[in-house]
């Protein structure tokens, strides 16, 4: 595991300000659909009893059944489980001279990019939706003059206070750089 | 030759065995990227613990069935075709 006050390539002098991680709903909306998806077979199983009583009573079918309920099962614990880690495994760095973006899409596919605080050009706040803006979650866009033009926090807990920061810290950074030359 | 009910238990079986697969994939991924914490460590106990114990009652559930009874018997429908 990762110490998470360790940077990839740190330079002289740099700390970390915060990591990022998606608001808490959005793993609460993983819980949700776990429980709305174990309960699913539940209510097949009622409405086989209800419409054909006698399919059941049968020891091959309900052996048969049994089994793909079981299947089933381990299927949707693997697929939440999947769903959780690439969720937990993104997370945004910002540090006093750059932003570390780690992005697991998918089991096998894992994104990492850095950007120089300096390079940032634009930074938009956004909230959109229902539970986005009761709970104060959104996306934060960070234009950037770098090979990478744009990076994305996505669902994050308050994003307009999010972007302020990373303005103040483009700020600082473009002035450093000038005083550096 | 006769096929039994039991093919469907070796088809629970190889449906563990990929989940036991992909769940070591997981796991994989959250110690070597994820952050030493305790909600990840937290996370990966709750799993194991949950998908052990998931297996064990599962297995202990298809212990009662009989994986003897037979399904198609080959032998009885190739008699049949020659009229015997």
């Amino acid at each position: 595991m990762i110490n998470k006050n360790s940077l990839p390539n740190k330079q002289r002098g740099e700390e970390i300000i915060f990591h990022l991680r998606r608001h808490w709903f959005i793993f609460f909306k993983i819980a949700v659909l776990f429980i709305v998806l174990m309960a699913a077979p539940i209510a097949l199983y009622i409405l086989v009893r209800l419409t054909t009583p006698t399919f059941l009573t049968n020891p091959t079918n309900e052996a048969i059944f049994t089994v793909a309920l079981l299947i089933y099962y381990l299927a949707m614990l693997a697929f939440i489980f999947t769903m959780w880690t690439e969720t937990y495994l993104d997370v945004w760095t910002i540090t006093t001279y750059r932003i570390i973006n780690r992005e697991q899409n998918g089991l096998f596919n894992r994104v990492v990019s850095e950007l120089d605080l300096y390079r940032v050009q634009d930074v938009t706040a956004e909230q959109k939706g229902f539970f986005a803006t009761i709970l104060g979650y959104g996306h934060v866009y960070i234009q950037s003059a770098g090979a990478k033009e744009r990076f994305v926090f996505e669902q994050i807990s308050d994003p307009y206070r999010i972007a302020k920061i990373i303005q103040q810290l483009d700020e600082r950074a473009k002035k450093q750089k000038n005083l550096d030359r | 030759m006769v096929i039994t009910l039991a093919i469907f238990y070796y088809l629970y079986l190889g449906a563990i065995l990929l989940f036991f697969i992909w769940g070591l994939f997981n796991i994989y991924h959250l110690l070597r990227f994820g952050f030493l914490s305790w909600v990840n460590i937290s996370i990966i106990l709750v799993y194991i613990l949950i998908s052990a114990g998931f297996l064990l009652w599962s297995l202990n559930l298809l212990n009662n069935v009989n994986w003897n009874t037979v399904l198609i018997d080959f032998s009885v429908s190739a008699n049949n075709s020659f009229g015997l």
